[in-house]
This record gives C-alpha cells, sequence and structure tokens, in this order.
C-alpha cells in the first residue's frame, strides 16, 4: 500500500487559455481529514470533480490507491463525493434518492437504506419530499448518498456553504463520527479556515489554482501561535546568538522575519544580545494570528476576499 | 450493468412525469376516440372514402401537412377496429409525441437535478450508464404501445356499438414494428437530450419531429439529390419518422426488413453518439 491514498502530479485544468487549476501536487494520507481551503472561484471544485471522475484533467496524474491512469477506474467505486449542491430528485424522498444509488450498488435491503438515514440523522423525515427539506437535511442527504457503498474516500465540497451554525454543527460531528467509526479518508473544501480547523488534520491552501501550501494541524497551530517575532537585516546571523541564549523553538521565516516559540518573556534580553553582537534589531514583538487572518494573508489580503 | 439497468428501472418507475405522462396519454386516446366516433356518424360515404384512401395511402396528400394528423383507416360501411385506431395513432405519431416528451424529461432529469454526480464517479464505465438509460426507455416504449393498446380497446368498447379488434397477425407484425420504430425514436430523443443538455431547447426540438417539421428539411434533400439525375428519391423514406408514417397496416417482408434496417441504424448512431459524449464531456 502507497504512503499516500490520493496523489496528483502536476494536476492541471485548463478553460480556454484560463488555467482554473495549475500544476496542483497534493498528498493526503490514509485516515486524515484533509481541508482543501481556498476562497471563491480558487479552483477547489474543479479540483475535486477530477479527483471523484466526473472532469477530466487537462495534464497531469492522478494516483488513487496506488492505481494511475487507466487503472483508476478499478478504484472509482471506492470513492464517493458530495460537489457543489447535492443532486437530488426533488420529488422523491430520501429513501427513494438513497435507494437509486443503492441499485447501483447491488444493494437491495431496505435496512441498509434505513441505516444510512439514521446515520445522516435522517430516519424520522419519512415520505417527505426532498424539495421540501431544508438546506441542512439535503447536504446531510447528500453526504449519506455519498456514503453508500462505503467509500474509502469521501469528498466534500462546502458542505457547510449556507448552513446555519447549528448545521454546521451537525455537519461538523457527522464528519468525525465517519473518521472514527468508519475510518474513512476525507477531503473536505471550505473557504472558512476556522470551520475546518476544527476537524482537518492537514490542509491543504489553494489559490488562484495553485497550491501555496500543504501543512498538518500541528504545523498550522505553530504557524498561528503566540510568537517572538524578530524583524532584522541578517536571520542567519542572529541565530548562533539564539542557540547561545539556549532557543530551541524557532523558525526563519523570511529574510527578514525570524519567529522564536518560546520563553516569550524575555524579548527584551533578546534584543539586548543581538545588539551587543552587532545585529541591528529592527523590530522585536510578541504577537500572534487568527487562522483566517494565516489564510487571508497567505492569500493576498483580505481586500481580495 | 445489471445494477445500472436496475437503478435506471426503479428511477423511472419512480419518476412523477411516467404517470403524468400516461394519464394524459390515457385521457386523449379517450378523447379521440370519442372525436373518431362523432367523426364516422357525421361524414357522408365519399368523406369517409376519401378519408380511407388518405390514411391507407392509397391517395397521396398534395402538400406536406404539419402538425399531428390521425386519420382512420376504417373502409365505408365496415366498424372501426381496435386496429384501426392503433394504427392511426401510431401513424399520426401521436403516442411518438408522449414517448419523446417523457425521454427528454427523464433523460435530462439525472443531469438537471445534479443526481448523476453522484453516480458518474464511480462507475467503471460513464457510457454504460448511457446503455441503462436506453434499456429502460426500452421498457418504457413497450409499455406504452400495450398500454396505448389497453386504452384503445377500453375507448372501443365504450364508444363503438360493436367491438372489433381487426386481424390478429397483421396487429402483432404491426405493433411489433412500430415498437422498434418507436424506441429508435426515443434514443434520438435522448441523444439530442444528452448533446444539448438543455430541456426547453430538446423539448422543442422533438416535439417538431413530430409534428412533421423535417418535411421541410427533407424536401430540399430530394431537390438537391434529384438535381444528381435521383428522380425516385424521398430521403423520408429512410428516415425513423418516415417509417413510423409510411408503414402500411399489412406489412410485407420488405417493410419488415426496411423498417427495422432504418431503425437500427438510428438507434446505434443515437447510442454511440450519446456514449461518447456522455464518457468525454465533464460534468
Amino acid at each position: 500500500m502507497a504512503e499516500y491514498l490520493l496523489k496528483t502530479d502536476h494536476l492541471t485544468k485548463q478553460f480556454g487559455r484560463r488555467k482554473a487549476v495549475n500544476d496542483v501536487s497534493l498528498h493526503v494520507k490514509k485516515g486524515a481529514i484533509y481541508g482543501f481551503i481556498g476562497r471563491n472561484g480558487a479552483g477547489k471544485t474543479t479540483f475535486l470533480k477530477m479527483i471523484s471522475g466526473l472532469s477530466k484533467p487537462t495534464y497531469g496524474d492522478i494516483e488513487l490507491f496506488g492505481y494511475k491512469n487507466e487503472e483508476l477506474k478499478n478504484v472509482r467505486s471506492r470513492i464517493s463525493c458530495l460537489i457543489e449542491n447535492p443532486g437530488l430528485y426533488g420529488s422523491m424522498s430520501a429513501y427513494d434518492n438513497l435507494a437509486i444509488k443503492c441499485k447501483l450498488f447491488g444493494m437491495d435491503d431496505p435496512k441498509y437504506i434505513e441505516k444510512i438515514l439514521e446515520t445522516v440523522g435522517l430516519s424520522e423525515v419519512g415520505k417527505k419530499k426532498t424539495k421540501q427539506f431544508s438546506l441542512g437535511m439535503k447536504q446531510r442527504l447528500g453526504i449519506g448518498l455519498a456514503l453508500v457503498g462505503e467509500p474509502d474516500l469521501l469528498i466534500l465540497d462546502e458542505p457547510i456553504n449556507g448552513l446555519d451554525p447549528q448545521g454546521i454543527a451537525e455537519i461538523r460531528e457527522m464528519i468525525v463520527r465517519l473518521k472514527e467509526e468508519q475510518n474513512m479518508t476525507i477531503i473536505i473544501s471550505s473557504h472558512i479556515l476556522e470551520e475546518l480547523s476544527k476537524i482537518a488534520t492537514h490542509y491543504g491552501i489553494i489559490h488562484e489554482g495553485s497550491l501555496l501550501q500543504e501543512l498538518t494541524r500541528e504545523e498550522l497551530m505553530l504557524r498561528c501561535s503566540e510568537r517572538m517575532e524578530i524583524k532584522l537585516d541578517a536571520p542567519k546571523e542572529a541565530l548562533p546568538i539564539l542557540d547561545r541564549l539556549g532557543f530551541k523553538n524557532y523558525q526563519v521565516i523570511d529574510k527578514h522575519t525570524i519567529y522564536v516559540y518560546e520563553r516569550l518573556g524575555e524579548s527584551a534580553q533578546v534584543n539586548m544580545e543581538l545588539a551587543k553582537a552587532g545585529i541591528l534589531v529592527k523590530g522585536i514583538g510578541i504577537t500572534s494570528e487568527e487562522l483566517e487572518n494565516y489564510f487571508l494573508n497567505l492569500t493576498g489580503g483580505a481586500n481580495h476576499a | 450493468m445489471l445494477n445500472m439497468i436496475r437503478m435506471e428501472l426503479y428511477r423511472m418507475f419512480r419518476t412523477k412525469s411516467f404517470y403524468v405522462v400516461s394519464l394524459i396519454l390515457m385521457a386523449s386516446i379517450v378523447f379521440t376516440t370519442s372525436l373518431v366516433e362523432d367523426e364516422m356518424k357525421s361524414f357522408t360515404k365519399e368523406e369517409l372514402q376519401e378519408q380511407y384512401e388518405y390514411a391507407t395511402g392509397q391517395k397521396e396528400e398534395e402538400q406536406v401537412n404539419f402538425g399531428l394528423t390521425v386519420t382512420t383507416p376504417t373502409e365505408p360501411g365496415k366498424d372501426v377496429s381496435v386496429f384501426d385506431l392503433f394504427y392511426a395513432n401510431l401513424k399520426g405519431k401521436f403516442i411518438a409525441l408522449f414517448i419523446v416528451i417523457f425521454t427528454v424529461l427523464y433523460s435530462s432529469a439525472d443531469m438537471t437535478s445534479g443526481f448523476i454526480k453522484n453516480i458518474a464517479g464511480q462507475v467503471r464505465s460513464r457510457g454504460n450508464l448511457v446503455v441503462a438509460k436506453a434499456v429502460a426507455l426500452f421498457v418504457y416504449v413497450v409499455l406504452t404501445i400495450l398500454f396505448f393498446a389497453g386504452v384503445q380497446s377500453v375507448s372501443n368498447m365504450i364508444f363503438f356499438d360493436s367491438f372489433v379488434w381487426g386481424p390478429w397477425k397483421e396487429f402483432l407484425i404491426y405493433g411489433g414494428l412500430q415498437i422498434v420504430l418507436h424506441f429508435a425514436y426515443a434514443l434520438i430523443a435522448m441523444c439530442i437530450t444528452i448533446l444539448l443538455r438543455n430541456n426547453v431547447i430538446s423539448m422543442l426540438i422533438v416535439v417538431c419531429m413530430c409534428m412533421n417539421i423535417a418535411g421541410m428539411f427533407y424536401g430540399v434533400v430530394d431537390k438537391v439529390v434529384g438535381r444528381f439525375g435521383i428522380k425516385e428519391f424521398h430521403a423520408i423514406n429512410y428516415t425513423v419518422g418516415g417509417k413510423i408514417l409510411l408503414l402500411p397496416m399489412n406489412a410485407t417482408g420488405k417493410d419488415v426488413w426496411t423498417c427495422c434496417s432504418v431503425a437500427m441504424a438510428f438507434l446505434i448512431v443515437a447510442l454511440f453518439i450519446g456514449i461518447v459524449v456522455f464518457r468525454k464531456r465533464d460534468i
């Protein structure tokens, strides 16, 4: 078994001259809840459609469960998705919508359908037509449809879009339950990092079709946590000083910035020691970042949102 | 593949339009039978003779008629049989109209509802979904024509003094051939729906097909072919719509052969286009 359940290699989708997804190489480990973050129009849905087999890449490769190219059709039934809005027959009941998909998988047992309805919290809806469902109920039924056939990889595109806080919480709980009880690997896209951060174990940030970053929950938390931010011209020269002072948990962010994540009360002493060593400190202070700001800064600021 | 067919059949029988279209078809048959009964009583012998000759193709109409025309092929002085009205309604594309309307609604429902996104990525070959849909449509065409025959029989019992079936053998051969032709017609409608992905335009085209609007196009083709020295060429003879219209009540071996050949040719082309487009296109 490959290390990654899903791996894409320079995946690109071009519409005319515009690249909706550009050279995306993404990696999803088995058992992960992968938060796929991007603004509206960033290319999330196009990317997920390619993974789900609904759309063909212009170029690039997809590797699923260790299978590539033509062999992918052997594992297609192990992937299920809810892309954009849940596709439901409005004049039919939730049971009938599920029964249609169950027929495709050769599952005729009514108890199986009832079990799915129970899993998604719709066991009490009876013969109510789905066009009379609330958005939250439709989303849950959409997830229910995706669960038919017990897929190993579940792809959910913006499942919390348009839901009220209670609806969001219900979907969140359901996703966590699915991962824990059925050991599913889940890719969930959203433009709300704050919401994803409550459940995701890994993250991929996409912007204007390109994957900007892939990181684990720990890495993301570290980047957003409280820290000492040192602004200076030559970070490399400052590192021996930090080592001499006994700092171990620090990170050079760019050519002018070092983040130190420990002993935050000692910023004055750090400043003094650096000055003594002849290193000009332009700024030093304690700072932290909201998850949402981290995402906004990475993707070009709030004015572009 | 079998599971896909079961899925499509389940969906078809759960679709509201299946029952709505069937109900309207039933009401229309009862209504047209009552109109025929009025006509048969009010027409003079000459008018009945003329109608008989037009309906059986003994006399050709001088101009192309657009729209639906149901002309009874009953010889003056004889009783109107179930076969007479079965023939008249099928020949007039009255039943075809209902079949293609349902086909457009049914073929587009999974795309317009977005349900197709739930399944298309999980099947080994997307083209098989089109084949499964075609099989479901075949079942629909058979059921609709049987249902129509049943409703026509009951209507005849209600509106005419004596109940006559008509010649059984001819009835069965004619019904069988019309099933094949109507199935091909349904597949053409399905192909148009898949290609266009637009309910309104697809519906407009298939209704126009039943209203003989294509007759104008056939006329142009005949003229063009005529310029190459082939004077007796009639494009309508090589189309499914034309065969539905021109198939005689007492079909000969040649009629059976040409009907099946034309139907198969259109059926295969429509299915092939549907499969290729559905496989290649993004959902």
